[in-house]
């Protein structure tokens, strides 16, 4: 039976949340896009652009009568997360995100340890995140970058549906060609046990848990792909991975930071990549999450 | 003839007294045995595999540990609902054959399990080896001088209530 992501992230919670989580109604959970939880505050709901507490009862209240979590509370989720086992999950705390069923993103704020390989320890802070896959989003540029004879850049700034827009990409391109997905955080894919929470394409390979340079060179090495996609690219260590790729034959789908060509072509990464010509298409988002707001062609 | 037999009966059950006395002892000293390997056994899978506490539990059933019976009542699933430390505990302390001190160092091993990285339970499970030494060379000694006594006291018992009712 498929359950609700909101029924998943209650399985996590310590009885003294679930009970009052538990009470909250339908209406409320729908619409549901995070649930923050911080050590010693009130316990957040995120529900389209606004936020609201809950009391004990599960009703909407003001802050001062909030259901507040203690640091207690956040160690019992995150002990829930690990599945009891800290130890199997030395990952996930190196990058502060566990990926649970229905790829719900938990991300992690807290005390890193001072060494060679941080890792969180202190956990003060919650924030699951629940993943919406906007199937069908990519359809106008899907056979842009099927027909092309080199890749495609998508553009867009900070919340602008970037990561969502290259899933359904992938999606799109993976069911018709042999395509490597670089998912460096496990945010498009959300792999629990080794499936994909999301749809990524019958012909997808995904490589999760390394960087975005060593998954490439991985890519090309081993699983001879027709396609690369990976996300929000940055440093010149991610550049010279792409080039060799492209070097090969490997077409790639890549997303960048930058609102406009203008601040694309100040950054060296996206600069480089383009008169290298590794992007024959960019795609640029603006206005909603998601819009695309211009498909400019470099041939 | 009757006072014979039963004189005979009293020696037989003195000298089986004895020897289960002393059995218990030796059962101490395996216990001991088999809780070092139930260390080592999850040492080795976190260190090594980074497995999950609840797949190592579903290996340990199928391992032999004939003294530790506890172990059939461990979690094999995660479960929201169940606390995998409260289920240990209750599961440890729920075997009666199980002394004090192995009790403790057993319920102090659950409160470590999967509370901290690989090094750190490594260097949990190595203290708690080293009390482990000390407790089985303890049991074993019991079991040699304890073992000993009730093993010749049981049928000289039972040898002489045989000669008092002859």
């Amino acid at each position: 039976m498929n359950r609700s992501a909101y029924e998943v992230i209650l399985d996590y919670m310590p009885h003294k949340l679930r009970n009052a989580m538990e009470l909250v109604s339908t209406s409320q959970r729908s619409g549901l896009s995070e649930i923050r939880i911080r050590s010693g505050r009130p316990v957040s709901f995120f529900c389209e652009g606004t936020s609201l507490f809950i009391d004990s009862n599960g009703k909407c209240t003001e802050r001062k009568n909030a259901l507040t979590a203690d640091y207690e509370d956040i160690c019992r989720i995150v002990e829930n997360l690990s599945r009891h086992s800290l130890h199997s999950c030395t990952r996930q705390l190196r990058q502060g995100v566990f990926v649970i069923e229905g790829g719900i993103r938990v991300g992690l704020a807290g005390t890193y340890t001072d060494s060679a390989e941080p890792v969180i320890r202190e956990v003060n802070g919650l924030n699951f995140r629940i993943a919406r896959e906007v199937k069908g989003c990519a359809e106008p540029i899907g056979s842009v970058l099927l027909n092309s004879r080199r890749g495609m850049l998508i553009c867009g700034g900070v919340n602008s549906g970037k990561t969502t827009l290259l899933r359904d990409l992938c999606r799109i391109v993976g069911n018709c060609e042999k395509v490597t997905l670089i998912d460096e955080r496990n945010e498009i894919s959300a792999l629990v046990c080794g499936t994909p929470s999301n749809d990524v394409g019958a012909f997808t390979d995904v490589i999760c848990g390394i960087s975005r340079y060593s998954g490439i060179i991985s890519a090309i090495r081993t699983l001879s792909p027709q396609f690369i996609f990976c996300d929000e690219i940055a440093s010149d260590e991610d550049c010279g991975a792409i080039l060799s790729g492209h070097g090969c034959g490997v077409r790639f789908a890549a997303t960048i930071h930058a609102e406009n060509y203008e601040e694309l072509m100040k950054r060296r990464v996206g600069c480089r990549l383009i008169s290298e010509g590794v992007f024959s298409d960019i795609v640029f988002l603006g206005g909603k999450a998601g819009h695309i707001r211009e498909v400019r062609s470099l041939t | 003839m009757i006072r014979f037999i039963a004189a005979l009966l009293f020696a037989v059950s003195g000298f089986m007294w004895g020897n289960s006395k002393s059995m218990q002892f030796k059962r101490k000293v395996e216990v001991c045995v088999q809780l070092d390997e139930l260390l080592r056994f999850f040492d080795m899978r976190i260190r090594y595999r980074c497995d999950d506490v609840y797949e190592i539990c579903r290996e340990l059933d199928t391992a032999s540990f004939s003294s530790l019976t506890f172990i059939s009542l461990l979690p094999v699933d995660y479960s929201p609902c169940v606390d995998f430390h409260e289920a240990w505990c209750s599961a440890v302390t729920s075997q009666d054959e199980l002394g004090d001190e192995e009790k403790n160092l057993l319920v102090r091993f659950g409160n470590v399990l999967g509370t901290c990285d690989a090094e750190g339970f490594h260097t949990a499970v190595e203290a708690l080896r080293a009390e482990l030494d000390i407790l089985s060379s303890r049991r074993r000694d019991e079991y040699r001088t304890k073992g000993r006594v009730c093993r010749s006291i049981g049928p000289m018992l039972g040898i002489v209530a045989g000669l008092a009712v002859i």
